[in-house]
């Protein structure tokens, strides 16, 4: 116990190690695997990102040019993003919002 | 088992505060002293094993790393060796050093992570909140790495996704001195600390011979003086780096957490030594083959030896793959270094072997109701 | 790497008696067991035991019937328990003297009203492989991502038998095609398309000189003793004739004219396409399929030629007739056709004095062909009238841009009213200005009265289009536009008889007709009893994975056409586009992302 007493100290008269999130945001580093949002402009329906998603999380419309993708089927280790050759798949460095709902978000041109 | 008549029955779990993942052990114990001990898996089953054969091969990578939560790049590294067994690939030597540098952070994390709940285990909370502050150093560098703060996902069929650049090997360097001044501010309580040696000197013995006969791996027998390590069979850069296992002679809780702590140590020396030697090349070899044939896979994980065996068949399905984690031998041992203990010092014995149930596989059946 | 290869195949196969024995054996040796593998399949059960013996593992595998009970290795490895239980419950077998009975309480059942955990049922994730952009734009066909593997490779062997099995001409469509699916590659949208077209050429020219001639040595189906007539030698009659006589029919090609060609002969410039490397690569085909050619023989009556015997006959006789300029004064002196101009040009190698200014009339490759022609058989001042605007001419973007270095001028929106007879000729031009989009999609050009200049030329070239005309022997149907009216499968009204090409579908391309001459050889083939040929699917047997470097493919740049300088090239009719060398090619096809991966 007297061993510990440095450390101790150190921790009373320091400031603490926690963020105090909402208020202040920590920097996230840039490549962090957050949410995913596709440019439909760029985007020409290659089916390239369905066919890697581990996760079955990405429906690519060929007709009508619109994507389906399932916030809560998305496991985030972001391979769509990479097989993308048009780089039309932005991720966005953020952590990603509390969900409550099971659904899909569909991008648009 | 003699006769239980007399005896009491206390369950352990499925929920402790000491446990990580749910398993029940049913204690019979007379007055204080455990007289036997029943093991009822079976809480946590995610049928990986089906699903395996059930997707094609390279979207396994992405399960088999979520298989165990605090382990998960060292699952993904065994399932990429069995495949590159598999398909007869030959990876480069610079990804064969990531890999074993990424495997050893998340070895850190895991030994961190633990070290700072066998000190909550104990009783000694402020010690669990110095640990764990010091394991952020690990995360940070994680998610510098590839995005997350565990779940680095840096490993590819073939070799490694993204490379170490400059800037990204001077920051390891940095932080790992960082982190050998904390881990140093502290390592000396688990060393010499009376109260620590009180509550794991002499409990939890495992005997030499009955660690080899029970089939014990990982820390769990390394701290029982025997030698056992996957890394000296030399996969990834192990063979290169010299490696050699840590081992304490006191058979009890006590040499089982100093293992930990030196292989602690052990692993901020293998990763210096890895960044400096780190050769040039490329990153990843791709061939055009399908996994055909037999092979096995095994590797060190933080908590003992993975073993992955896979058949292929040409096609893009495998057709089995079996998946024994590190923690299903440690259960044995686990039962007999219990009996003839006192009732309190279970959650200390219970957690010396690192235990992390979820890896192991069980079956869940789920009907819906009618 | 380590040695767990011990005991990867099956030398450890140990019968059910013998499996203690085998396993005493191995604890002798200080084995560890690490775990028991089950597999279900079907009838019988395969039973894995893995060990560890000496720093390697060891496998000791058991095969038995579903039902009979597996002798448990507990006696001597106690440790076993957790496995085999596990394995009884999972896979409902039993076990013999089993140490530690766990009494099923592995297998957990759970009902649930509302579950998210749903049974698995089959693979979830679309696995699908695409055919590629390029492949689908391409009228017939080709398997383009797989012959630029082959050119990236060095492999140009396979890359021409590649493109033959869909098209019969490859050295021909490296020069001529006008390359749809360059239209379709993927990375048109970064403005870089592959250059198949060119690599096209590459594997053409590279088989021949590692090969010493276009004929390969290949091996025809057996014969089926069917004779098959091909009237008309143009693209779609020999790719007809090539693909009747590989699937063993015996074929007769007859063609109206010396040459074959069709409208390759006649229509495509000699610096285009020079005329004996089109007559090797067509008569190559020919000889391989066995087919025999008819020269200077035109059929126009069909009973006389069914009666010789033929079990089938294809029609693909073309078109040749131009269209009228519909202006007075058309037919003075001076005014010519494309096609007659073309046709003294290239097939027999004249050189018309076309005087000093010459005036071609029309907006499509047959325009520019003569423009260009002309240029080089010594006209100055050579230019093209066309009646909409520049951007809807049906020309391709490579012959226009071609045309203007030579010094082709132009002068769009000018219709021709009037051409007064003379020498030198005058032509009466009006101006006119685009109005409501017609059927095509372009813009009507409505004429601006009252208003005209004059224009003094030597030479008057119309190039306004040509058409098709069916003899009345062929006793088929024939539609309004004058192209004989078939079905899907390419069978005319007549039985037995079948059409492809520009008299089918109007005029069209090499590619096109070369397609209808494959699908016309696959019904006649089934019309004559056999399979017919293949239809293009993706399949998934085969493994092509994306390259590991996209990064660095990203970075280059499209590979530029290698040409002769613009003044170089219309002092003779040599052909001025050159080979692309091997290494721009390998650098070129390199450059592919391979949309028809399946890694």
């Amino acid at each position: 116990m007297p061993r510990f007493l440095g450390s101790i100290l150190e921790n009373l008269l320091g400031k603490p190690a926690t963020v105090r999130y909402p208020f202040e945001k920590p920097p996230l580093p840039e490549g962090t695997r957050g949410e995913l949002n596709f440019n439909m402009v760029k985007c020409d329906q290659c089916q390239d990102c369905e066919r890697t998603c581990p996760s079955a999380a990405i429906t690519v419309h060929v007709e009508e040019k619109t994507i389906d993708w399932e916030p809560f089927k998305c496991i985030y280790c972001h391979a769509c993003v990479r097989a993308c050759m048009h780089k039309a798949i932005e991720p966005k460095a953020n952590v990603s919002r509390p969900g409550y709902k099971v659904g899909k978000k569909t991008f648009k041109a | 088992m003699s006769d239980r008549q007399n005896l009491t029955v206390i369950p352990f779990g499925p929920q402790h505060p000491v446990l990580p993942e749910p398993i029940q052990l049913l204690f019979h114990v007379d007055e204080e002293k455990i007289v036997d001990v029943l093991p009822n898996i079976g809480y946590v089953h995610r049928g990986i094993e089906r699903a395996i054969e059930l997707n094609d091969y390279r979207r396994n990578l992405y399960l088999c790393e979520r298989i165990c939560g605090i382990c998960n790049i060292i699952h993904g590294q065994t399932y990429a060796g069995l495949i590159e067994k598999l398909t007869d690939t030959e990876v480069p030597i610079r990804a064969k050093y990531l890999r074993t540098i990424w495997a050893e952070v998340a070895r850190l994390q895991s030994h961190l992570l633990w070290l700072g709940l066998f000190a909550e285990a104990i009783g000694f909370e402020s010690l669990f909140m110095k640990v764990w502050r010091d394991r952020e150093i690990v995360l940070e560098l994680t998610e510098a790495t590839n995005g997350h703060r565990i779940h680095m996902g840096t490993t590819a069929i073939g070799g490694v996704i993204k490379d170490m650049d400059e800037k990204l090997r001077g920051r390891y360097l940095t932080d790992m001195g960082r982190l050998e001044k904390e881990v140093d501010d502290w390592s000396h309580v688990f060393y010499r600390d009376a109260a620590f040696k009180e509550k794991t000197m002499g409990k939890g013995i495992l005997p030499k011979a009955d660690a080899v006969q029970l089939g014990a791996v990982g820390p769990t027998v390394r701290g029982s003086g025997i030698p056992q390590d996957m890394r000296t069979t030399g996969y990834e850069a192990y063979g290169e780096l010299g490696f050699k296992p840590v081992t304490h002679d006191g058979c009890d809780s006590y040499s089982r957490a100093l293992v930990r702590l030196d292989e602690v140590y052990q692993s901020i020396g293998l990763i210096r030594q890895a960044i400096k030697q780190l050769p040039e090349g490329p990153i990843i070899e791709k061939n055009d083959r399908f996994p055909d044939g037999v092979a096995m896979y095994r590797t060190e994980q933080p908590r003992g030896e993975v073993f992955y065996y896979g058949k292929g068949n040409g096609t893009i399905h495998l057709e089995r793959c079996r998946i024994r984690t590190p923690t299903l031998p440690n259960i044995p041992p686990l039962l007999r270094m219990l009996i003839g203990h006192e009732v309190a010092d279970i959650p200390t014995i219970v957690h010396s072997i690192d235990p992390c149930i979820s890896c192991t596989e069980r079956i869940t059946q789920v009907k819906e109701a009618a | 790497m380590q040695a767990t290869e011990t005991g990867t195949t099956y030398e450890n196969m140990v019968p059910m008696d013998g499996l203690l024995q085998k396993v005493r054996e191995l604890k002798q040796r200080g084995a560890r067991f690490i775990t028991t593998t089950l597999r279900d399949l079907g009838e019988t059960m395969e039973v894995i035991h893995h060990f560890e013996v000496d720093g390697h593992v060891e496998n000791v595998y058991l095969k038995l019937r579903k039902g009979e009970p597996i002798q448990s290795i507990t006696p001597e490895y106690p440790v076993a328990f957790i496995a085999e239980n596990e394995a009884r419950d999972l896979f409902q077998v039993e076990f013999k003297d089993l140490a530690l009975d766990l009494g099923g309480k592995m297998l957990r059942v759970a009902t649930s009203p509302s579950t998210l955990l749903k049974p698995a049922e089959g693979p979830r994730p679309p696995i699908m492989r695409k055919l590629g952009p390029c492949r689908e734009e391409c009228p017939a066909m080709v398997n383009i991502p797989r012959y630029i593997r082959e050119v990236d490779a060095g492999d140009y062997e396979a890359a021409y038998n590649t493109i033959i099995d869909r098209a019969p001409i490859p050295a021909i469509l490296g020069r001529v095609c006008f390359a749809p699916c360059q239209d379709g590659c993927r990375q048109v949208f970064e403005a870089k398309p592959i250059q198949i077209r060119l690599l096209k050429r590459v594997a053409a020219d590279g088989f021949r000189e590692k090969n010493g001639g276009l004929v390969r040595s290949v091996q025809r189906k057996p014969a089926t003793g069917k004779r098959v007539a091909v009237i008309g030698g143009g693209p779609a009659g020999v790719s007809a004739a090539y693909y009747l006589g590989m699937l063993g029919h015996s074929v007769t090609l007859y063609e109206k004219s010396g040459t074959l060609g069709g409208a390759m002969a006649w229509g495509i410039p000699k610096y285009r396409l020079p005329k004996d490397l089109m007559a090797e690569e067509l008569n190559a085909r020919l000889t391989e399929a066995g087919a025999e050619t008819r020269l200077n023989t035109e059929v126009t009556d069909m009973d006389r030629l069914m009666e010789e015997g033929y079990d089938a006959a294809f029609i693909a006789t073309g078109a040749g007739k131009c269209n009228d300029l519909r202006c007075k004064g058309e037919d003075s002196e001076g005014v010519i056709t494309f096609i007659d101009l073309l046709t003294a040009v290239n097939i027999r190698n004249e050189t018309p004095d076309l005087g000093r200014r010459v005036a071609v009339i029309g907006g499509g490759n047959s325009a520019m062909d003569a423009a260009r022609t002309a240029r080089r058989l010594g006209a100055e001042e050579v230019t093209v009238y066309y009646r909409r605007q520049e951007e809807e001419m049906p020309a391709s973007v490579h012959e226009l841009s071609g045309a203007i270095e030579e010094d082709v001028n132009f002068d769009f929106l000018s219709s021709q009213i009037i051409i007064h007879p003379g020498k030198p000729l005058t032509i009466e031009f009006q101006p006119m200005i685009p109005g409501e989009p017609d059927d095509s999609g372009r813009r009507r050009p409505v004429p601006m009265e009252g208003l005209s200049h004059m224009v003094e030329v030597d030479t008057i070239i119309s190039a306004i289009g040509y058409f098709s005309v069916v003899p009345q022997g062929f006793k088929v149907e024939v539609s309004r536009h004058g192209t004989i009216v078939i079905d899907d499968d390419l069978k005319t009204s007549r039985e037995g008889v079948y059409a492809g090409g520009d008299i089918a579908y109007g005029t069209s391309n090499v590619i096109s007709a070369l397609r209808d001459g494959r699908k016309a050889a696959s019904s006649i083939d089934r019309y004559l009893g056999g399979e017919g040929l293949d239809e293009p699917e993706p399949d998934m047997s085969e493994f092509v994975s994306r390259q590991a470097n996209l990064d660095e493919i990203r970075a280059r740049d499209q590979a530029p056409i290698p040409e002769m300088e613009a003044y170089e090239r219309v002092q003779s009719f040599a052909e001025f586009e050159l080979l692309l060398d091997r290494c721009s090619a390998a650098c070129e096809a390199g450059r592919c992302w391979r949309c028809d991966w399946n890694e």
